[in-house]
């Protein structure tokens, strides 16, 4: 009777482990195309800048059109409906609206940042600071995606977000 | 004696999980080479404003060696295969889509023994997105 207890207990782990195993996997490969699409979003935001002024030799982003294609980056690859909240066919529907911030560096904000702090841009969010290396004008895109599927075991605090950086380099 | 007979009737039950967390180890290999593939070739499409058949060839050749799929198996169900360009204002028409799939056959361990047939062991694993077009219009 001991051994049927003890062997029952047994099953039940090994079938959480196996179960948790395939939900971390696809939270995993999510994440890796996560970071493949944020980093795409960030280059079509850069496409978008004055032809005129960039014939003078100054960057200056168009950000109303680079939103758009940013958004609209993000709505097909990650399958939101177009108010950005996730249709019944995407993976991150633990959200309401996936949001994202874009910070526009053009060759003025480069300058300035050149000569003020070496090169290092202070990027502010509320899981802390991340310091990034800038080399040329850019566009810095966070892309916010909330919580991943987990059934069985909870996993609080799981929030997936990525940060990517698209630059012109000097 | 009487345990080692009952030891290999409860080992066929517990030999299902190792299978299982085997069969998730190479599920989750052939799902992250693809979506590495995909993406790097996609990069590479963006240059040129579509996916020229070098290219389209090129990923489907990969996608044979590394991930062991026939080429018949492979599913494009959307690449652009006519150029796209590059404008000043945001065209949503003017970007590159891509939906490629390839098949995962064994989801379950042990399926024979547990009754399932191989057609409903095995879908369809999508990889799909937009990207933006970098090509200039020749003027």
């Amino acid at each position: 009777m001991k051994e049927l207890i003890m062997a029952l207990a047994l099953m039940i782990v090994f079938t959480i482990s196996v179960i948790f195993q395939s939900e971390y996997h696809i939270h995993q490969e999510q994440r890796l195309f996560l970071k493949s699409v944020s980093e795409e979003a960030a280059a079509s935001a850069a496409q978008y800048f004055d032809w005129e002024k960039y014939g003078d030799g100054y960057l200056v982003f168009n950000e109303q059109q680079a939103r758009l294609a940013l958004e609209e980056t993000l709505r097909s690859s990650l399958r939101l409906n177009s108010d950005l909240s996730p249709s019944s066919s995407s993976y991150w529907k633990g959200i309401d609206k996936v949001t994202y911030d874009v910070v526009f560096i053009g060759s003025s904000e480069y300058e300035q940042i050149k000569t003020n702090q070496n090169s290092v841009y202070q990027y502010n969010h509320e899981k802390g600071t991340t310091d990034l290396m800038i080399f040329g004008p850019s566009v810095i895109v966070k892309v916010y995606t909330g919580p991943a599927k987990y059934t069985l075991l909870d996993m609080n605090g799981n929030e997936n977000y990525e940060i990517a950086m698209y630059t012109f380099e000097e | 004696m009487k345990s080692y007979i009952a030891g290999s009737a409860v080992f066929l039950i517990l030999i299902f999980f190792v299978l299982q967390w085997v069969l998730n180890e190479s599920a989750h290999y052939k799902r992250n080479t693809l979506i590495n593939i995909v993406e790097v070739h996609a990069q590479q499409a963006r240059i040129n404003g579509y996916f020229t058949p070098e290219i389209k060839a090129q990923m489907v050749e990969e996608i044979k060696t590394k991930l062991k799929v026939p080429e018949s198996e492979v599913r494009i169900v959307t690449l652009t295969e006519t150029p796209k360009y590059r404008s000043e204002a945001f065209n949503e028409n003017e970007m590159i889509q891509y939906r490629v799939e390839i098949p995962i056959h064994k989801i379950v361990a042990m399926a024979s023994f547990l009754g399932i047939d191989e057609s409903s062991n095995s879908y369809w694993y999508p990889v799909q997105g937009k990207v933006s077009s970098e090509r200039l219009i020749e003027r």
